[in-house]
């Protein structure tokens, strides 16, 4: 049974041969990877296997259930789009670093034990951070490294939970966690933080947008929703999943409005997506895990095609700001188009991927006669047609005429939106597929007259206030400006945090330097220097007077041993007396 | 060079559109009357509710960031 | 090519400001009538 790879493996050990290789060879090669990656996934039954025995826990590269297979199938998928869009891309580094983090994506799902997913987890980190550090500015560069901070502290918490978990329980194995006791705490918010709840989300909408252009799409699919997934695993029903979700929801379109960098805008709108599958989670009945998972799956491939349209204009343009932009649909009508289908899909008219799969949550907390969440989660989802279905299209391709002019990007870049487009369409008008993987029995309808009427009002009447602000002069400026969020405290209060400490440390250790190095250090210095010469000589003194030594003889002596032990030259005699003094010692001693 | 598009050029094409659009929204609303309803909540039935509460949930999205806005706009160097 | 722009603005079309108030008055007029119905 166990005769092939696991798919994570496929993509490691197929990273390690793209240096190797030149040419259309190589791009064959990648884009082969998910594909045997994927075949193997559809042969794969249920089960646990790829099992091995490491000091005396079980690690299992193999847990393969409903729930693991969702996210194996659309994280192959992903990476065949994400590696199309990317192929023209003459950079081994970013290719490298996109199979092991794809590969570090499967690893997650399919792990069923603590050791192996913490490895993985790490692999995920490590692999993102050079897709940011691969844009080779400064910025990047920075923000790489914040990046890396972020989560080497976010693995760190998972790690201490991980290890008083197999404290507690003696197995590495896991599957539910609930939230009781240190431990899951800690656990929990290390996969907070890999899921951008807040405050813990700022390193995404800090980094997503230094990436590469190509980067940008695997990171948009892969870190937060394995994190997802990990959470469906071990915390489904925690309440306070449900209220986090909810405010993960609302607070960053906020921010979105605000903010002028077009991939900013959708890393804020991907945490917002995010905060919907948070709140199926919390929610945590058979239709809301449903929800969150077919949620998860539509959402990662209109956001990397949301990432892939704009990133291709990044890459033809050079320009990625609102400011900057406008009037692109004359020169990348295509683009555009891929953008607008995107932009539907992420605002969930219905005939787009997001209506089938959101309105699930969103019903799940009508069921569970969840008032203000459902109110929230509504504003919510008007507020996401405002900013990524409305105001990403608006200003890159239409607006105001920047007089940029350029073409549409590689015919590959436009292979990989079309798929991504297909998907998005296709799920939506044929749910069914999707839904018969999900990991629980599906009665849903999505399309009702009511359900269908209902949020083609809430979105077109949120087009007309767009329309009227706009007109009306109320909408804020686009403006270049930075928009403080918490990462603030790491960095300009990382800053501060950095003067105290500086001047209380400085301090202490001025203070310290006096006391230590001039006084007790210089002491046990000098103790530690004269200690085996004083030694040396109390014991053998006594031995030399009774032998008749005195006077002249004696000092002649003392100054001969003392420079032999000095320069440790001293006689094999004098050694052979310490020791059997030291073991003379021991035997009085114990 | 290829030809462009340029239907949004034309001031007539442009309020073609939001003619269309705002067509579109009139039919939404008259549509309303006649679908049925099982609703969870009270206000979900009431005739066109979710137009009236999408229409305001972005009016009211737009200035809760433009007071955000006051609070925590920085310069552009303002991290350097 | 264009010098970048440091802000885009939006200027007000005369007359809508007026359509916007009194959409928005009775937008939320009638939400509250919505809203308040079960306590009346």
């Amino acid at each position: 049974m166990t005769n092939f790879m696991p798919p994570a493996a496929i993509f490691i050990i197929g990273a390690l041969f793209v240096p190797l290789i030149k040419g259309k060879l190589k791009s064959a090669f990648m884009l082969l990877l998910p594909v045997i990656a994927f075949a193997t996934l559809v042969k794969m039954p249920e089960g646990n296997y790829w099992t091995l025995n490491f000091l005396d826990y079980n690690i299992i590269f193999g847990r393969v259930d409903r729930l693991s297979m969702v996210f194996g199938y659309i994280f192959t998928i992903i990476s065949f789009i994400g590696i199309l869009f990317a192929l023209k891309v003459e950079d081994d580094l970013q290719h490298v670093s996109a199979l092991l983090y794809a590969g570090g994506a499967l690893g997650v799902t399919f792990a069923g034990d603590f050791i192996s997913l913490y490895i993985f987890w790490e692999l995920l980190a490590i692999s993102s951070t050079f897709l940011i550090l691969a844009r080779r500015t400064k910025q990047s560069q920075a923000a790489a490294f914040r990046y890396i901070l972020v989560h080497v502290f976010g693995g760190l918490c998972l790690l201490a939970g991980i290890v008083i978990y197999i404290q507690n329980s003696g197995t590495a194995e896991f599957s539910y966690i609930g939230l009781s006791g240190t431990g899951s705490y800690l656990i929990f918010i290390g996969i907070a933080l890999n899921a951008a709840i807040p405050p813990l989300h700022p390193w995404l909408q800090d980094a997503y947008p230094e990436a590469t252009v190509t980067g940008a799409v695997f990171m948009s699919a892969l870190t937060t929703k394995s994190a997802v997934y990990l959470m469906v695993r071990t915390f489904p029903g925690t309440e306070l999943l449900i209220w986090l979700g909810a405010i993960m929801t609302a607070i960053p379109i906020f921010y979105a409005v605000l903010e002028n960098d077009i991939r900013r805008v959708l890393s804020y709108s991907l945490i917002n997506q995010v905060g919907f599958m948070m709140c199926g989670i919390g929610i945590g009945t058979q239709l809301a895990i449903n929800g969150t998972v077919s949620h998860a799956f539509c959402h990662i491939l209109y956001k990397a095609l949301l990432f892939m349209s704009t990133g291709s204009v990044l890459y033809m343009t050079g320009k990625i700001r609102c400011t900057d932009l406008g009037g692109l649909y004359k020169t990348m009508p295509l683009t555009c188009l891929f953008c607008m289908i995107g932009a539907a899909s992420i605002s969930a008219f219905p005939l787009f991927s997001g209506f089938v799969s959101k309105s699930m949550i969103i019903s799940a907390a009508a069921y569970g006669k969840m008032t203000i969440i459902w109110l929230i989660l509504q504003f919510a989802s008007a507020g996401v047609f405002h900013h990524a279905g409305i105001k990403v299209p608006f200003f890159t391709f239409f607006s105001e005429d920047s007089g940029i002019r350029t073409k549409e990007p590689p015919l590959n870049m436009l292979l990989a939106m079309g798929i991504a487009a297909f998907f998005c369409i296709a799920i939506a008008v044929f749910p069914a597929p999707l839904y018969n993987i999900l990991p629980y029995p599906v009665d849903y309808v999505p399309y009702t007259g009511a359900h269908v009427v209902g949020q083609l009002q809430l979105l077109m009447f949120g087009a007309l206030a767009f329309c009227l602000l706009i007109l009306s002069g109320y909408y804020p400026a686009e403006l270049r400006a930075v928009n403080l969020d918490t990462d603030w405290f790491y960095r300009k209060g990382g800053r501060l945090f950095y003067y105290i400490m500086d001047k209380i440390l400085n301090g202490l250790n001025s203070v310290s330097e006096k006391v230590f190095v001039g006084g007790l250090a210089g002491y046990l210095g000098r103790i530690s220097r004269d200690g085996p010469v004083r030694a040396a000589l109390l014991a053998m003194v006594p031995a030399w007077v009774i032998s008749g030594k005195a006077g002249e003889k004696l000092d002649q002596k003392k100054t001969f041993l003392r420079m032999a032990i000095e320069t440790g030259t001293s006689p094999v005699g004098i050694n052979a007396a310490w020791a059997t003094i030291f073991l003379v010692l021991v035997y009085l001693l114990v | 060079m290829k030809k462009e598009l340029k239907i949004f050029d034309k001031p007539k094409n442009v309020k073609r559109f939001l003619g269309f659009f705002y067509a579109s929204l009139l039919v939404l609303l008259v549509l309303d009357f006649f679908i049925h309803k099982h609703a969870e909540f009270p206000w979900e039935g009431a005739i066109n509710f979710f137009a009236v509460y999408g229409f305001l949930s972005c009016v009211l999205l737009i200035f809760i960031a433009k007071i955000l806005r006051i609070f925590v706009k920085r310069d552009e160097d303002y991290y350097d | 090519m264009n010098e970048e722009k440091m802000v885009l603005s939006h200027e007000p079309v005369p007359g809508y400001r007026t359509i916007f108030h009194i959409t928005v008055v009775v937008a939320v007029l009638y939400l509250g009538a919505i809203f308040l119905w079960p306590f009346i």
